[in-house]
């Protein structure tokens, strides 16, 4: 299959837009905004084409928190890296455990380090913290940063280009 | 497997295997609910060693971090060491000189090759055999006492820097690592006398843990379990690093999906590890081992990127976010055993108690890169 392909079908799921990475910079091909809504349906479509769930995990922002999930095909080794955008206040995204059964772990994590509420997760309690313990990677007020910081050009490849 | 649906409730009973116990190489707890001899649910419950590294990542600059890498897995510390220093060359855009490209491949080469042996002894011990563990580890010192003149320490390595490798190796190094490859060719034909063909082993290890390809793919394992499934996928072949597209390498799976395939996976690896280093020391050519400006305090530009290396447990990826500040604004580590442990709740349902060792063991778990 070929990349074009693979995109063409992409664009046809509801997703909020796409964007062609640098490989050589950013160690992935492809990068997919979503809503929490539509990730569902796009994990249901890589699960199909074969890719395998690397990692999920976190960013905290501001205004809003990030979720990442890291996907790669075991066949062609592309990487394919799906972003949510959610609340601060009441972080919550659907549950990819009974899509991906390896998910279950990784959100349980999530949850752990971040506070994020997994929806649908079958046993979302505490795995590498104790119980009751705080979400340590949530910045502090004065730590946090605002997304255009990190990105300041976000969806063009200028940032990238300027590397040398 | 037994039928498990028809046993009532007050028959089955818990037992905790760990934290302490010697097959879980490390700290790790797994809570086991019985019926006589058989595992009706098993869950493992990780943190004993957590030490919150990616949090350490944020209040600590990208150099001060570095040692931290060897802590995580501290059986092939120097994957870890190449993940990181990686990631933040791709983010920064350094490219290490090409003899630093070589010295990385042939450390961590002979580090895989340390991390294979200690889990051969390891796994061989759990299932009652005492003395494959002495010969392994004999073999592993050899490689102890090599990486030791150029790194300095002899398991938690802190060896590569940004821009290249903290010591050049010489003379005396490769003639040191061409004699250990000739000394490990040869041995392993007592490997295959004490364990390969040893018929307890064999019945121990032989349909015990079938993970198949599919189970293997959702559960995100790879490494020697994914491939012990009949998968051929590896991260220095098909996300290509460094500088292993140079190498002719093979990339061995099993058939089975078994814990023996895996076991065969792993010594299989290890004659490839050794093939790529022999060839790197062919090529290794001369040059500088360190780029010459590189600043104390490292800034990468703003953004993010991941690095995906082959650790020895499966694909071990590093995922930076930097503000362009001196210090990383997220790190996250992607563990290999993490994943590959996961499946082990699926795995052990209606297994005995004692073939569920056997698996534990097969997964070749590094508590410490799980709890992170």
């Amino acid at each position: 299959m070929k990349m074009s392909i693979l995109i063409k079908e992409l664009s046809t799921l509801e997703i909020e837009f796409l964007r062609i990475a640098d490989y050589k910079y950013e160690g992935q091909h492809l990068e997919v905004f979503l809503e929490p809504k539509q990730l569902l349906s796009v994990v249901q479509f890589l699960k199909e084409r074969q890719f395998i769930l690397e990692d999920i995990t976190a960013i905290d922002l501001t205004p809003r928190m990030q979720t990442v999930y890291h996907f790669a095909a075991i066949k062609h080794g592309w990487r394919i890296t799906l972003r949510i955008w959610i609340d601060r206040e009441t972080p919550a995204v659907p549950s990819l455990s009974k899509l991906i059964p390896g998910a279950n772990w990784h959100e349980r994590e999530t949850k752990d380090f971040f506070g994020i509420n997994f929806l649908g997760h079958p046993y979302l309690s505490p795995l590498l913290l104790p119980d009751e313990f705080s979400h340590p990677l949530l910045k502090k007020a004065e730590e946090i940063k605002a997304e255009s910081e990190i990105w300041p050009v976000r969806f063009c490849n200028e940032v990238r280009n300027d590397r040398t | 497997m037994i039928e498990l649906e028809t046993t009532p409730e007050q028959e089955c009973f818990y037992l905790n295997m760990g934290p302490q116990h010697p097959s879980t190489h490390g700290v790790l707890r797994i809570l086991l609910k019985l019926d006589g001899e058989y595992i009706i649910y098993a869950e493992p419950i990780l943190g004993y060693v957590h030490r919150m590294h990616e949090k350490m990542a944020e209040v600590k600059t990208y150099r001060q971090y570095l040692p931290n890498m060897g802590r995580l897995d501290y059986l092939a510390a120097l994957s870890y060491n190449h993940a990181y220093v990686s990631a933040v060359e791709r983010l920064t855009g350094i490219a290490p000189p090409l003899r630093a490209e070589f010295i990385r491949v042939i450390t961590v080469e002979l580090n895989r090759i340390a991390s294979h042996l200690v889990w051969l002894g390891a796994y061989v011990l759990d299932l009652g055999a005492f003395t494959p563990i002495m010969y392994a580890f004999d073999d592993r010192e050899q490689i102890l006492d090599i990486l030791q003149r150029v790194t300095g320490s002899r398991l938690t390595y802190c060896y590569f820097r940004f821009g290249g490798v903290a010591q050049d190796i010489d003379d005396e190094f490769i003639a040191a690592t061409r004699v250990f490859i000739k000394r490990l060719r040869s041995r392993f034909s007592i490997y295959e006398a004490l364990v390969t063909k040893n018929p307890i082993f064999v019945y121990r290890s032989k349909g015990i843990g079938i993970i198949s390809s599919e189970m293997a793919m959702a559960y995100g394992a790879t490494g020697p379990v994914l491939r012990g499934s009949g998968i051929k996928f590896d991260v220095r072949r098909d996300e290509p690093y460094s500088i292993y597209s140079l190498f002719d390498f093979e990339i061995p799976t099993g058939s089975g999906c078994d814990a023996y395939d895996r076991y065969l996976v792993r010594v299989q690896e290890m004659e490839q590890s050794m093939r790529i280093i022999e060839q790197a020391i062919e090529q290794l050519p001369q040059g500088p081992i360190m780029l010459p400006d590189i600043p104390v305090e490292i800034r990468p530009p703003k953004g993010d990127c991941y690095f995906a290396v082959e650790s020895a447990r499966g694909k071990l990826g590093i995922y930076l976010v930097s503000d362009g500040g001196p210090k990383p604004y997220r790190l996250k580590i992607r563990a290999p055993g993490f994943s590959n442990l996961s499946l082990f709740e699926e795995l052990a349902r209606g297994t005995l108690l004692a073939d569920a060792v056997s698996i534990l063991g097969s997964l070749d778990l590094v508590i410490p890169e799980i709890d992170r």
